[in-house]
């Protein structure tokens, strides 16, 4: 199942629609849109898939446009931030988490997001009639969250700092990890888990496909992350202010556009919609209180959270 | 002779183009015949492959999805394995919700496990059943199994398999697929036998045509061929250079025509002489008629003269006859004429003739003179010949002629009776009647005296019958000779003395009453003498006899 606010899914309409522009236009600007995707932030997907339908949207397309494309696929965020800084890449795809510890914010611009209906929130739930109310609750109980999903791993080390302080996870008697978002919802919803750290989106889809699962679990609202959406891309600053709002522009319209709206039903998402850096704002202050926390409870047994 | 003239329908139905030797030849039926065999076994052929191909192709097609459905969940089951030993029902759910989505061919798949609520999981959804599959219209299996579902009006292709572990089973699996690429082939495979039956049958039309016209052709030919021989025409000739049956047939046929041509050849050469031949004999026939025609009409002329010497005979007879009579009744009064003119003379001399005396004898003699005169008259009207005929009264006439042979009789004391009722009539012409009657009584007078008889008599007897007349002219003379009887009507047969009898007279009188008066004339004996018989048609009485 892909996420409708995946940002792959906003990369490929971006480029794709980037190189439909006017042929005018390019004959009198010509650039190349090098795309960087961070496939670690991309756990739900093989990385043959992410590949192959990177090129085949963008590279096969630009080439039927005339227009100079390239797609890079990183595992570290690090390298993928030096080409950014170097200019090779200039259009990232990420966390919103990658993009706050590894991307200095000057020198992001304005990108794109697809969205669903609903701010994509991470939310902490569990099964109704569980006895679980707050996360005190918790102690001794298994939690699930995704599987290298580093906006969950985040909000759980935070969450466990707030609640158990020292303790850390070891308040917990499991954290487990699944791959998907459906895998995490059905972990609980079938008792194998007590509580779960899942996208808002994630669990409408999953209740869409079974009432029952809407039926069973419930939100602790309490301890909810509040989020624009789960991943996000940027475009680079050092791009021409004109060639950006080209590219925005052309992406809000990419749902009028045959190809587009393939793209878009591919990738399950429902609009495009404009991502600015203040997006990042909830989940900078929660990097922030994560380190204020963990300065305040330095021996407190946390995961490691992916570089 | 030409035999390709092509049948009516096919010169009207057929493009011009077409040539000839593509056009059926006049054998329409048998044409038809074979034509609609070679389609009707290719129909056959093509629905009896059809009747094999079907059922192997349903069944291939039917054990291809009963393949992918065992495969896929084969796979299901095998990449589940864990989780269903673990009872990790959400990756259950998730492998299978992967699975659906990317086997767009299948509609669910539903799980029971033994311990537990099945599994109910579509590509769209998926939910927690009731523990009793009944419930949901499947069963629990122990042997794969497929079959044609329809549930909730949906049809689908449902194949389901017990899931076994180590020989514990965990519980039963159904996977549902989409029937439609099954209908797909089949209809596709129905619609490629309809295409093949209908090419088939396109190309049966014209290969059809050309086979059957390949196949009867000849016997067309050879048909027309024969139909023209049996019309007659024999100069027709089949040239078919074939060395198989078709071609020995097609030289035995003009082989057997040229027989034919000989044979009516000969039989007209023989015709001809025979025409030939009647006509001489024809000829000879005309001559031979013209010949005969000759004779006949010289024979005709000849009795036509001897008829009319007959008659002049007869009529001679009859005038000596007339003047023997007009002599014999001028007998008396001649003599008392003579005896007058004695007087006279006497009277005379002695000069006693006084003037009353004188006149008292002119009167006299003038009687005698006028009576004789009046004899004359008589005997001419008698004999006047009356050539239409006309109703007359027997007796009258029969009277008529007694008077004129009066004198005769009672000089020779001849008695005469008439028996006859007054008021018959007949049709004919009177005076050819009064002949044959005068004839009878002379022939009566002369037999009667011949005989000698002491008392002659002469008897006319008339009997009315229903149908006709009996005229009986009898004597008692002599009679008339058995030996004799069949000849005496013969002209010219006489048994008088020579000089006293013509022989005409019975002759004459046969001829009389069988041709002018439409009777019949007969001759025999009675006891006394002869007796000659009239047999005349009746004629109804006229309100002028009667009256």
């Amino acid at each position: 199942m892909i996420d409708p606010t995946h940002p792959l899914a906003v990369a490929l309409v971006v480029a794709v629609l980037a190189l439909i522009r006017p042929a005018s236009a390019q004959a009198e600007d010509p650039f190349t849109l090098n795309m960087g995707v961070l496939l670690t932030d991309y756990g739900e997907y093989s990385r043959s898939d992410l590949e192959i339908s990177m090129r085949f949207w963008v590279e096969e397309v630009s080439r039927d446009y005339g227009v100079p494309s390239n797609s890079h696929f990183y595992t570290d965020a690090d390298l993928m931030q030096r080409d950014f800084v170097a200019g090779h890449v200039n259009m990232i795809a990420l966390s919103a988490v990658a993009a706050v510890r590894h991307f200095p914010i000057e020198e992001l611009s304005a990108g794109i997001t697809a969205t669903a209906e609903q701010p994509d929130h991470l939310l902490l739930v569990v099964r109704k009639g569980s006895g679980i109310a707050k996360l005190g609750d918790l102690v001794g109980k298994r939690t699930t969250i995704i599987h290298n999903d580093p906006t969950s791993l985040l909000y759980l080390e935070t969450l466990s700092l707030r609640a158990f302080g020292e303790r850390g996870e070891t308040a917990f008697a499991a954290v487990n990890e699944e791959k998907r978002s459906s895998l995490v919802i059905n972990q609980l919803f079938f008792g194998r888990t007590e509580a779960a750290l899942v996208y808002r989106n994630s669990l409408t889809t999953a209740i869409d496909l079974n009432p029952q699962v809407g039926e069973r679990l419930q939100v602790l609202e309490e301890y909810t992350l509040p989020l624009r959406c789960r991943n996000l891309s940027f475009l680079s600053k050092r791009l021409g202010e004109s060639d950006r709002d080209r590219i925005i522009q052309v992406a809000l319209e990419v749902a009028n556009h045959p190809r587009g709206r393939q793209i878009l039903q591919l990738f399950n998402a429902e609009r495009v919609s404009v991502a600015t850096p203040e997006d990042l704002l909830p989940v900078r202050r929660l990097l922030q209180e994560n380190l204020s926390l963990r300065t305040r409870y330095p021996r407190a047994q946390l995961r490691a959270l992916p570089r | 002779m030409n035999l390709s003239a092509p049948v009516a329908w096919s010169r009207r139905l057929l493009p011009a183009t077409i040539p000839q030797w593509l056009r059926p030849k006049p054998v329409g039926r048998l044409f038809m015949r074979v034509f609609l065999f070679f389609a009707g076994l290719l129909m056959a052929m093509i629905a009896l492959y059809s009747a094999m191909v079907i059922p192997l192709q349903k069944e291939a097609l039917y054990k291809a999805l009963y393949s992918q459905a065992e495969t896929v969940s084969n796979t299901i089951v095998q990449a589940c394995s864990d989780a269903m030993l673990s009872d990790d029902y959400g990756f259950i759910v998730d492998h299978s919700l992967g699975v659906l989505g990317k086997n767009l061919n299948m509609y669910r798949v539903t799980f029971f496990p033994v311990r537990g609520q099945g599994l109910r999981i579509a590509r769209h959804g998926w939910r927690l059943m009731e523990a009793d599959p009944a419930a949901s219209g499947l069963a629990r299996v122990t042997s794969p199994t497929s079959r044609f579902a329809d549930e909730t009006g949906v049809p689908s292709f449902e194949y389901a398999t017990p899931v076994v572990f180590s020989g514990v089973t965990w519980g039963s699996m159904h996977v549902h697929f989409s029937p439609d690429e099954y209908d797909r082939n089949t209809g596709a495979m129905y619609r490629q036998l309809g295409y093949i039956s209908f090419i088939a049958l396109l190309l049966t039309l014209p290969l059809g045509y050309v086979i059957t016209l390949w196949l009867v052709r000849p016997i067309t030919i050879v048909s027309e061929a024969a139909r023209q021989v049996a019309d007659g025409d024999l100069s027709v000739r089949v040239a078919m250079e074939r060395a198989d049956e078709i071609g020995q047939l097609s030289t035995s046929f003009n082989t057997m025509v040229e027989a034919l041509e000989e044979s009516r050849r000969q039989r007209e050469n023989y015709s001809i002489q025979l025409e030939l031949e009647v006509a001489e004999r024809t000829r000879e026939l005309d001559r031979l008629n013209q010949s005969l025609d000759q004779r006949v009409r010289d024979e005709i002329a000849k009795r036509k003269e001897q008829e009319h010497l007959l008659i002049q005979q007869s009529r001679l007879a009859a005038m000596g006859e007339m003047i023997g009579a007009i002599a014999h009744q001028w007998r008396q009064p001649l003599n008392a004429l003579s005896l007058v003119l004695q007087n006279i003379r006497l009277q005379h001399l002695m000069g006693q003739l006084s003037d009353e005396s004188m006149a008292r004898m002119y009167d006299k003699s003038t009687q005698l003179v006028q009576r004789m005169s009046a004899t004359i008259d008589e005997f001419r009207n008698f004999f006047k010949p009356s050539k239409q005929p006309e109703p007359f009264n027997l007796l009258a006439e029969l009277r008529s002629a007694a008077d004129l042979l009066d004198g005769l009789f009672k000089n020779h004391d001849i008695h005469l009776v008439i028996d006859c009722e007054p008021d018959i009539e007949l049709l004919g012409c009177v005076g050819e009647f009064s002949q044959v009657v005068l004839n009878l009584l002379g022939n009566a007078k002369d037999a009667v005296l011949t005989a000698r008889q002491s008392h002659p008599e002469i008897r006319i007897r008339v009997h009315r019958e229903p149908e006709q007349i009996r005229i009986q002219v009898e004597d008692n003379g002599t009679g008339i000779a058995p030996e004799i009887l069949s000849r005496i009507f013969e002209p010219y047969f006489t048994t008088k003395e020579e000089g006293k009898g013509t022989g005409i007279g019975l002759y004459m009188s046969k001829m009389i009453v069988e041709n002018t008066m439409g009777g019949r004339m007969e001759a025999g004996n009675t006891g006394m003498g002869a007796c000659i018989t009239l047999l005349l048609p009746v004629r109804p009485p006229t309100q002028a006899a009667k009256s």
